[in-house]
C-alpha cells in the first residue's frame, strides 16, 4: 500500500486538482446546457431537474457512506420499492405510523446487510445483489406484483411543494447532504467509516470494533434508502413494487464521480452531491436536445466508466 | 500406488465421503425425492423434466459463462441486460430483411466484443469486476431500449424459431443447446491450455504472470466468452418468445451467478467447475419447480434465489474454513 | 549507565508457529532510559519476539514482567495501556486520511459536544511536527506522503502519547540521513525521559551510534546480550552469522562450460543500477547483500518482471529484450521466487497443475492439452525432486513449505530450464528439506544447468556458490570467488559505501 513511490510525488496534486476539477466540470456541464437550450436556466426546468433526480440523491449520499466504509449495496434500489409499497399500504391508516414503519424497515434491512457481511465474509457485491432480490420479492409479495393505490394526495403533492419558490425537496436534500456532511466530518462513528475502509486491520489495532462499525454504515445505507423511498412514494404518488429498478446503479454512479473510491476510505459527501447534481443535468441535457430517454442508462454506464478511468490515469 | 483390496475398501468408504464433500449431490438427491414425494410422483414425469430443463436452458447457458469469470476471480453483472440487447438486435435484423444466418453472427459478435470491452475495461483500467459490468449491464440496457423505444419486436420468421421450440428426438434444442455449451465449458475448462491458464490466474495472478501466462489475456477472453454465452441466452430467448425482448430481468443475473456459487465455485477464483454448475442450475429449476408444485406465490421464489446463494455461500466458506 | 530494575522483563519466551519454533527460550530486560538494540539476519525472530512485547502475538511459553508483575497482554490495545508501543515497518497507518488524523488515531480530541475538534487535533499536530522539525502539513493525506514522511509520521503517533517502552522496527530502512539525525535526535530526548527504547536495524553501524545494550537473535535463539562497550563490529558480525558448523552442506566440484548469460551494464530505474556479470554453463553464482540490497530486484529484472532501462542482457549468446516473464521462460529461464505464497505456487490447485504449468510454459501444446503428457511430467518430477504427498492432486496449500518450495522447482524442470534464479530457496523449510534441496542443486549442475542464487544465510551462500557477487544500494561492489572469500569480508562490501565512509571519518 505504501511501496507507489511514484503517486506520492504530486503531494499537492491530487489534493488540490480532486477539489478543483469537480466543481469545473460541474460549471462546464451547466455551461453546456445553457448553450444547447434557452430553456435550461428557466427556473421550469432547474425544478424538473431537482424533483425528478432527487431520489438519487438521496440515494447518493447513503451509497457514499458505505464507499467510504469499503463496501457497496446494490439493494437500495429494491429498499425504494419496498418503501412506496408498505407507505401506500399504511399511509390510509396513518401517515406517521407508515413513515415510522418505513424507515424502520430499511434500517433493519440495512442492519441484516450489515450482519450477514461480517458474519459470511462474503463480498458486498454478492451479498446485496442477494438482498436486492430478497426485498424486490417481500415488495412484489405484499403488492401482488400490482402498483399499490392509497397514498393521500396530501402526501402525494409533497414532491412538488415549494417554500418561496424553492422546492420541498431541494431544501430537503441540502439538509440530508449537510447533515452526512457533519456526521462524517465531526462525529467519532462517521470517522471510525473512514478509517475502516482505510485500513481495516489498522482500525482494528487502534480498538475499533470493525464489524460494528460496517452494520452501522449499512444502517446509514438503509435509513437513506427508506427517505428516498418516502420521496419516491410522493413522487410517483403510488406504491411501485417493481419500481425504482436500478436506482442504485445511478447511486453508485454520482458517488463516484464525486471521487468516492470501491477501495474505501475515501469520499466527500459534498462532492457526490455535486456528481449527482452533474449526472442529473447531463440527463436533463440530454432530455432538452431532443434524444431518447434510452440513451440515460447508456450515458450513466459511461460516466462510471470514465470517472474511474480518469482517476486510474491521474494515478498512474 | 494402491493394492487391490486397498482399492475395494476406499471406494467402499468414498461412497459416502462423496456425499459428505459434495453437498450440491445431497441437496440434489433431496430435492428429488422430496419433489416426487410432494407431487405425488408427477416430478419425475418425463415432460415435467423435460419442462424444467427447457425453461431453464437460458439461466443453464448464462451461468456456464458466469463461471469462467467468477473462476478468474471476477464477476459479470451484464449477462442479463448483454441477453436483452442481443435479443433485440437479432430481432431487429430478422425482421428488417436480413434473414437468419446474419442476425445470429452479429448477436454472437456483440456479445463477444461486450465482454472484451468490459474485459479491457478491467485489465487496464484496473475496475473492479462488479462495477465494470455494472456499467456495461446499463449501457446494455439502454442500448437495448434504444432500438425500438422500448418496445418488443414481434413477427420474426419461423426458422428463427427453431432453437426455443423445436426438438430432436424428443429433447428439445434449447436444452440441447445448453448441453453443448456446458460440454464446451467443461472441455474448454478441463482440457485446454487456456482452461489451465483461467484456474493459474484465478488462483494466484502474479504465480501465473510469472509462470510465462498472459494474465490479461486469459481474463479478456473469460468475459468474451461470458458474453457470447449470453448472446447464445439471449437467441434461445428470442426464439423461445418469439419476439425481441428489450427487458431485462434483473433476476436472470442473480440466477445465474445463483448456479454457480451452488456449484462450489469460490468467488476468490480459481476453485470450481463448470460440471459443478451445470448441478447448480438444475437444482435451482427443481427448487422453482417444487415451489410451482406447492403453488407457492412466484413473487417469493424470486427471493429464495437470494436467500439461497447467502445460504450456500456461508455454507462453502464455513467448510473452507475448517479445512 | 543505570543498572537500575527492568520496566520489561521476557522470560524463557518460546513462541511455535505451526511447523515452525520462531523462538526459543528468550530472555530480554528493558531498563527505563536505555536504547536496546536488537540485530540479526531475516528470519532470526526481531519481529515474532516484538510482536509479543506489544501484544499483538501471544506466546506459546515463557513469561513477560512489566514494573516486575507478570502480565498477559492479549491485544496490542493491552499492551498500549501498560505504554508498550511499536512502530513497525508495514506501517500501520490510514492512508486515505490526514497527517493530524492520523497521530490522534487513538485519542481524538474532542470538544465539550463530544464531536471531533479539528482545529485542536490540527494545531497539536502542527506541533508535534514542529517538534521534529519536519515540513509536513498536518491537512495532508498519508498516501501522498513519501515512505519517510510516512515513517515520521508514525514515529510521532507513538510520541504523542506517553509510551514507557517505545519498539522501533528498522526506521533506518527508508530514513535517510538528515532525517535519520533527528530521530537520533528523538531518540536521544526520549532516552533522557526515561523511555526504554528497542531499536531494530540492519545497519549494524547504528548500534555502536545509539546503542546501550545489544542483543544478537539467531535462528530464533538470543546468541548474546552485551554492552556496547564490550562489543566490536567483527564480533557483532561474528554473532549474527556464525552458525555452528555442524551444519551440512554439500556441494560437487563442475567443470564450467561457455557463458550463458551475460549482462552489461544493466540498469533499472531505482531498483537496479549498472550491473555488469557474466554466467557460466554449470556454475552457481551467488548474489549477497543486506535486505534492499537490490538482489530480488536483480533477478526479477533478469526474468522480464522489470523492464530493463539501459545496458544489455545476452542470454545463449544472443542479446535479449525482455518484455515479460514469458519472454525469459522462452529463453531458458526459471525464477523461484522467495515470495512463495504470493508469487511462487498457485496454492489452492493441484501439484500436478503447478508442474504442468511449466510443461505449457513452453508452449508444447497450442491449444488443447495432452494429459499423459503432463501426468507423466509431473509424476516424474515429482518424484525426482521428492515431493512427499499423498497424491499429485493435492493442494499445493496442503504441502509443508519444502515441499511447496519442489513443487515450484519442478515446474521449472517442467519448463527444461537452463538458467535458474533461486531467491531465498532455503527459507523457512526444515534442515533435513535443506540438505536435499542442496544436493539437488548439485545435480543440477551436474546436469549442465545454472544457478543464480540469492541467501541471506552466508554460510549457505558461501558453500554452495563458485563465485559470489556482493550487492549494496542496487550495485554490484564485489567479486569473491566463493573459496577466497571470508564472512567478514563479504560483508563489510555489503554495508553501504556511505556509512562505511561515516565510520572511516569517525
Amino acid at each position: 500500500m505504501f511501496q507507489n513511490r511514484t503517486q506520492i510525488k504530486n503531494k499537492v496534486g491530487s489534493n488540490f486538482s480532486g477539489n478543483i476539477v469537480l466543481p469545473l466540470v460541474f460549471i462546464a456541464v451547466m455551461l453546456i446546457g445553457a448553450l444547447i437550450s434557452p430553456l435550461f436556466f428557466s427556473v421550469q426546468n432547474l425544478r424538473n431537474i431537482i424533483i425528478g433526480s432527487a431520489t438519487f440523491g438521496i440515494l447518493a449520499s447513503g451509497m457514499t457512506v458505505i464507499l467510504i466504509a469499503g463496501e457497496i449495496d446494490l439493494s437500495v434500489g429494491s429498499q425504494v420499492a419496498l418503501t412506496s409499497v408498505v407507505m401506500a399500504t399504511l399511509a390510509p391508516r396513518s401517515l406517521t405510523l407508515a413513515i415510522f414503519v418505513s424507515v424502520l424497515v430499511t434500517v433493519s434491512i440495512g442492519i441484516v446487510n450489515g450482519v450477514l457481511l461480517t458474519k459470511t465474509k462474503m463480498p458486498s457485491f454478492v451479498l446485496t445483489l442477494s438482498t436486492m432480490g430478497i426485498v424486490r420479492s417481500i415488495a412484489l409479495v405484499i403488492g401482488d406484483g400490482q402498483p399499490v393505490y392509497g397514498v393521500p394526495r396530501s402526501y402525494a403533492s409533497l414532491a412538488n411543494a415549494s417554500v418561496g419558490g424553492i422546492p420541498l425537496v431541494a431544501l430537503a436534500l441540502v439538509v440530508i447532504y449537510l447533515l452526512t456532511w457533519f456526521f462524517l466530518k465531526y462525529t467519532t462513528l462517521g470517522r471510525s467509516i473512514y478509517s475502516v475502509g482505510s485500513n481495516a486491520e489498522a482500525a482494528r489495532l487502534t480498538g475499533i470494533n470493525v464489524n460494528r462499525i460496517k452494520v452501522a454504515a449499512y444502517a446509514i445505507s438503509g435509513f437513506m434508502a427508506g427517505l428516498a423511498g418516502l420521496y419516491y412514494t410522493s413522487y410517483v404518488t403510488l406504491g411501485l413494487p417493481d419500481g425504482a429498478v436500478d436506482y442504485e446503479t445511478e447511486a453508485i454512479t454520482a458517488a463516484i464521480i464525486g471521487g468516492a473510491s470501491f477501495f474505501g476510505g475515501e469520499g466527500q459527501v459534498t462532492n457526490t452531491l455535486l456528481g449527482f447534481l452533474i449526472v442529473a443535468i447531463v440527463k436533463n441535457i440530454l432530455n432538452l436536445m431532443g434524444v431518447s430517454p434510452f440513451v440515460q442508462p447508456v450515458a450513466i454506464g459511461l460516466l462510471i466508466i470514465v470517472a474511474v478511468g480518469v482517476r486510474t490515469m491521474r494515478k498512474s | 500406488m494402491n493394492n487391490s483390496s486397498d482399492v475395494r475398501e476406499s471406494i467402499k468408504s468414498k461412497v459416502p465421503s462423496v456425499l459428505a464433500t459434495n453437498p450440491r449431490l445431497v441437496m440434489f438427491l433431496v430435492l428429488v425425492v422430496v419433489s416426487t414425494v410432494l407431487s405425488r410422483g408427477v416430478f419425475l414425469s418425463p415432460s415435467n423434466i423435460h419442462n424444467m430443463l427447457r425453461q431453464y436452458s437460458t439461466i443453464g447457458i448464462m451461468a456456464v459463462g458466469q463461471t469462467v469469470v467468477i473462476l478468474l476471480a471476477g464477476v459479470d453483472l451484464s449477462q442479463g441486460s448483454m441477453m436483452a440487447l442481443v435479443s433485440m438486435v437479432v430481432a431487429y435484423l430478422n425482421v428488417n430483411g436480413f434473414g437468419i444466418v446474419l442476425p445470429l453472427v452479429v448477436g454472437l459478435l456483440v456479445g463477444a466484443l461486450g465482454g472484451l470491452f468490459s474485459g479491457t475495461i478491467i485489465t487496464k483500467g484496473k475496475v473492479p469486476p462488479f462495477i465494470a459490468t455494472l456499467a456495461m449491464a446499463s449501457i446494455c440496457r439502454g442500448l437495448a431500449t434504444l432500438i425500438t423505444q422500448s418496445r418488443p419486436i414481434y413477427g420474426l420468421s419461423k426458422e428463427l424459431l427453431v432453437f426455443g421450440r423445436d426438438t430432436i428426438g424428443g429433447i428439445g434444442i434449447q436444452v440441447i443447446i445448453w448441453a453443448s455449451v456446458g460440454l464446451l465449458g467443461i472441455f474448454m475448462i478441463t482440457r485446454t491450455v487456456y482452461g489451465r491458464g483461467v484456474y493459474a490466474v484465478g488462483g494466484n495472478e502474479k504465480s501465473a504472470h510469472l509462470s510465462g501466462i498472459n494474465v490479461q489475456k486469459v481474463k479478456l477472453l473469460g468475459y468474451a466468452f461470458s458474453g457470447i454465452c449470453a448472446a447464445i441466452a439471449a437467441i434461445v430467448i428470442t426464439s423461445r418468445m418469439d419476439m425481441g425482448g428489450p427487458y431485462v430481468n434483473a433476476n436472470d443475473n442473480v440466477q445465474s451467478i445463483a448456479s454457480v456459487v451452488i456449484g462450489g465455485t469460490s468467488f476468490a477464483g480459481g476453485r470450481g467447475s463448470v460440471s459443478g454448475t451445470i448441478l447448480g442450475t438444475v437444482i435451482i429449476a427443481m427448487i422453482n419447480n417444487l415451489m410451482n408444485l406447492m403453488l407457492i406465490n412466484p413473487y417469493i421464489q424470486q427471493g429464495i434465489i437470494g436467500a439461497i446463494i447467502v445460504v450456500t455461500v456461508t455454507l462453502n466458506q464455513r467448510k473452507a474454513r475448517t479445512e | 549507565m543505570r543498572e537500575g530494575k527492568p520496566i520489561l522483563e521476557m522470560r524463557q519466551i518460546t513462541k511455535s508457529f505451526p511447523g515452525v519454533r520462531a523462538l526459543k527460550k528468550v530472555d530480554l530486560a528493558l531498563r527505563a532510559g536505555e536504547v536496546h538494540c536488537l540485530v540479526g539476519e531475516n528470519g532470526a525472530g526481531k519481529s515474532t519476539l516484538i510482536k509479543i512485547m506489544t501484544g499483538a502475538h501471544s506466546m506459546s511459553s515463557g513469561e513477560m514482567l512489566v514494573n516486575g508483575t507478570p502480565r498477559e497482554l492479549n491485544s496490542p490495545q493491552d499492551g498500549r495501556k501498560l505504554g508498550i508501543r511499536a512502530i513497525y515497518q508495514e506501517l500501520d497507518l490510514l492512508p486515505t486520511l490526514s497527517v493530524a488524523e492520523n497521530i490522534f488515531m487513538e485519542d481524538v480530541p474532542k470538544t465539550k459536544l463530544g464531536l471531533v475538534d479539528w482545529s485542536t487535533m490540527n494545531r497539536r499536530a502542527g506541533e508535534l511536527l514542529g517538534m521534529f522539525k519536519v515540513e509536513i502539513s498536518p491537512h495532508s493525506l498519508i498516501k501522498d506522503l513519501t515512505v519517510a514522511e510516512q515513517q515520521i509520521v508514525a514515529i510521532v503517533k507513538a510520541l504523542s502519547q506517553d509510551s514507557k517502552v517505545l519498539i522501533m522496527d528498522e526506521p533506518s530502512a527508508v530514513l535517510t540521513g538528515s532525517e535519520l539525525e533527528r530521530l537520533f535526535g528523538i531518540i536521544e530526548e526520549l532516552r533522557k525521559q526515561g523511555v526504554a527504547i528497542v531499536y531494530i536495524t540492519h545497519r549494524l553501524i547504528e548500534v555502536f551510534e545509539i546503542g546501550d545494550i545489544v542483543t544478537v537473535l539467531r535462528d530464533g535463539e538470543n546468541i548474546v546480550t552485551e554492552r556496547i562497550e564490550a562489543v566490536t563490529m567483527e564480533k557483532l558480525i561474528q554473532w549474527m552469522v556464525g552458525r555452528e558448523m555442524d551444519e551440512q552442506f554439500y556441494k560437487e566440484t563442475v567443470e564450467l562450460g561457455d557463458v550463458v548469460l551475460e549482462a552489461k551494464n544493466l540498469s533499472v530505474e531505482g531498483l537496479v543500477k549498472d550491473v555488469t556479470f557474466q554466467l557460466r554453463e554449470g556454475e552457481i553464482l551467488g548474489l549477497a547483500g543486506l535486505v534492499g540490497a537490490g538482489r530480488t530486484e536483480l533477478l526479477k529484472s533478469l526474468f522480464g518482471q522489470y523492464q530493463v532501462d539501459s545496458g544489455s542482457l545476452t542470454i545463449f549468446g544472443e542479446e535479449s529484450r525482455l518484455k515479460s516473464p514469458r519472454d525469459a521462460i522462452a529463453k531458458g529461464l526459471g525464477f523461484v521466487p522467495e515470495d512463495r505464497k504470493n508469487e511462487g505456487a498457485v496454492l489452492c490447485r493441484s501439484i500436478e497443475e503447478n508442474i504442468s504449468l511449466g510443461v505449457l510454459a513452453k508452449r508444447k501444446f497450442k491449444f488443447l492439452v495432452h494429459f499423459p503428457t503432463l501426468f507423466k511430467t509431473a509424476v516424474e518430477l515429482a518424484t525426482y525432486v521428492k515431493i512427499r504427498c499423498h497424491s499429485l492432486t493435492q493442494e499445493v496449500v496442503t504441502l509443508s513449505g519444502g515441499n511447496q518450495q519442489k513443487t515450484v522447482l519442478a515446474k521449472w524442470l517442467a519448463s527444461e530450464s537452463k538458467i535458474l534464479l533461486l531467491d531465498e530457496p532455503t527459507r523457512g523449510i526444515d534442515v533435513g528439506s535443506k540438505l536435499e534441496f542442496y544436493k539437488f542443486m548439485a545435480e543440477l549442475v551436474r546436469n549442465k544447468k545454472s544457478i543464480i542464487l540469492v541467501s541471506s544465510e552466508l554460510p549457505e551462500l558461501m558453500a554452495l556458490s563458485d563465485r559470489i557477487l556482493v550487492m549494496s544500494n542496487s550495485r554490484i561492489r564485489k567479486e569473491f570467488m566463493a573459496d577466497e572469500a571470508t564472512q567478514e569480508q563479504i560483508l563489510e562490501h555489503a554495508i553501504p559505501q556511505e556509512l562505511r565512509e561515516s565510520t572511516s571519518a569517525s
